[in-house]
């Protein structure tokens, strides 16, 4: 995959991840459950900038 | 003298001379020919692990280490949503941006994310316009910072000298920010700015383990639960009503695209690898220190609650300083210096990005180390002053900073993520009705109406978020010529 259509794909997956941090409102999660929630989202969003830049090439521009 | 007071001097006094020699030892790595892109942002020839740090430290200032284990001592759990939104989003919009802004930077030449976005929309008076709400909004931000200094050393005054302590705290600030960020630029910045984030994290550490060691072996997580739950710490409600936490998520959220100290770190790095690992290595520093501090503030509570920690802090900054009372003085002095650190860090990164940005678009003349210099000086002692009042409108003013740089992120993403030089009208359209707006619930509510105000019940960084949008949905907006460089 480009690099190009991996930072589309980042933004694509921002674009869900972030509106989702909304979602324990009208799940109504509590408990350690909503740390672990948000947890889970900061560990995806992670992972998904740890990939993305994994097809960067590393080259040195003029 | 009390044990506290000298520990953390001597710590305090460490760390000031560590960080000052290292600010001089970067001189190697400056160019011999001064250009304001070597000072500013390094060259481009910075790599990864110090991109990283800076970048992180930069972006966390004393906040976290005393506004973030307060808000999570008073509001519980919500304050892990609050700070992790922005974790997300920044990590999104680094991964998305990143790359392109740093391409554009290496082929544009550019130095200031002032003078980025006057070069995109072709307007010289756009770069003075952004140069100014930067002065309006970070100012008091990088003030709030030497105020905690302050604040900090005057905790550890001797009866009836607080003031005294205030003041010179405020000095002392002011010395070593101006000496870290002009001894090299960015470079003697960058390389503070790791041991600043090294101590951040361990002080971090040493706060949670502090109090885990405290709590947890005794309690255990089953009463820890309890007693959480018992005053409402692990639901969103009463504390983050829905509206409250859309207010203080909305400005943060855009905080890596409208923060010129950031934006402008973006430029450093010396090739993509670098900008990897910085990408990568801020990621997990932002996730760390993020949980640490949560923790800690999580923890914190629930012992004060079992009796098992006796604080009564009065408000949300007051729980860190209550708990290094009742620390070993070492422990106290680390964390005690740690939001020095913390504050300086943020503080000197802001200072040497605005001058930049003064000098350069506000008031553009011929490129030489002196401007930079004037204006670094003439922006330092503006922040000690306004430190200096110590009225509670600087911390309202601060709080809301992000608010009133918020009607630069339609614009900024709209140009890098098409790749295209948009018609200037766009630029000042979203700038124009976003400040509108913004100095609109400034004079309704005061200095801290852009963050808690709201029409109709919408929370009012939306509704600035919304107006600042509305120039791209207009005819003709996104149309433009590609930037050159390649995206």
């Amino acid at each position: 995959m480009g690099a190009q259509r991996a930072e589309r794909l980042a933004a694509l997956l921002g674009a869900v991840l972030v509106p989702l941090t909304l979602a324990p409102y009208p799940l109504g999660l509590e408990g350690w459950v909503l740390l672990d929630y948000w947890l889970a989202l900061a560990v995806a969003s992670y992972a998904t900038a740890w990939l993305v830049t994994r097809v960067w090439s590393g080259e040195r521009e003029a | 003298m009390s044990v506290r007071l000298e520990a953390s001097l001597i710590v305090l006094a460490s760390y000031l001379l560590l960080g000052t020699l290292l600010a001089i030892w970067t001189r190697r790595y400056l160019s011999p020919r001064w250009t304001a892109r070597e000072y500013y942002v390094a060259g481009g020839r910075m790599g990864g692990f110090l991109a990283a740090m800076t970048y992180a430290a930069t972006t966390y200032s004393a906040f976290m280490i005393v506004g973030l284990v307060g808000f999570s001592y008073f509001t519980g759990v919500g304050a892990a949503g609050f700070e992790l939104s922005y974790f997300i989003a920044t990590m999104a919009l680094l991964a998305w941006l990143a790359r392109r802004v740093w391409r554009l930077s290496r082929s544009r030449r550019w130095v200031t994310p002032s003078g980025m976005l006057a070069d995109i929309y072709g307007s010289r008076s756009l770069g003075a316009f952004i140069t100014a709400l930067y002065l309006v909004a970070l100012i008091p931000y990088a003030a709030g910072q030497l105020k905690g200094i302050g604040e900090a050393l005057a905790g550890l005054a001797p009866r009836g000298h607080s003031p005294t302590y205030y003041e010179a705290g405020v000095i002392l600030a002011l010395v070593v920010m101006l000496a870290w960020s002009l001894v090299a630029g960015m470079w003697s910045v960058a390389v503070t700015d790791a041991l600043q984030g090294l101590l951040m994290i361990a002080a971090a550490a040493g706060l949670l383990g502090w109090v885990y060691a405290k709590v947890v072996p005794v309690a255990g997580w089953a009463a820890i639960t309890r007693a959480l739950s018992s005053e409402g710490l692990l639901s969103l409600e009463p504390h983050w009503p829905a509206a409250r936490f859309v207010a203080f998520v909305t400005p943060w959220v855009f905080f890596a695209v409208t923060n010129p100290q950031v934006v402008q770190r973006l430029y450093v790095a010396r090739d993509e690898g670098a900008l990897r690992l910085m990408v990568r290595g801020f990621g997990f520093f932002g996730i760390l220190y993020t949980i640490l501090v949560i923790l800690a503030g999580l923890l914190t509570r629930a012992g004060a609650a079992l009796g098992l920690i006796p604080v009564e802090p009065g408000g949300i900054d007051e729980v860190t300083p209550s708990l290094m009372e009742l620390m070993h003085p070492a422990l106290a002095a680390i964390v005690f210096t740690s939001i020095v650190a913390a504050a300086v860090s943020t503080a000197d990164s802001i200072l040497l990005t605005i001058a930049g940005t003064s000098e350069r678009d506000l008031v553009p003349g011929r490129e030489s180390p002196l401007r930079g210099l004037a204006a670094a000086i003439i922006v330092a002692i503006a922040m000690a002053a306004v430190a200096w009042l110590r009225v509670s409108y600087i911390v309202a003013l601060a709080v809301t900073s992000s608010v009133l740089l918020l009607p630069l992120a339609p614009p900024t993403i709209a140009s890098l993520a098409t790749g295209r030089r948009l018609p200037s009208w766009v630029a000042w359209g979203s700038l124009l009705a976003g400040t509108a707006v913004n100095a609109a619930f400034i004079v309704v509510g005061g200095p801290k109406g852009p963050l808690a105000g709201s029409l109709h019940g919408i929370p009012a960084p939306l509704i600035v978020l919304l107006a600042s949008s509305l120039p791209l949905v207009l005819p003709g907006a996104l149309r433009g010529s590609p930037l050159e460089g390649g995206c």
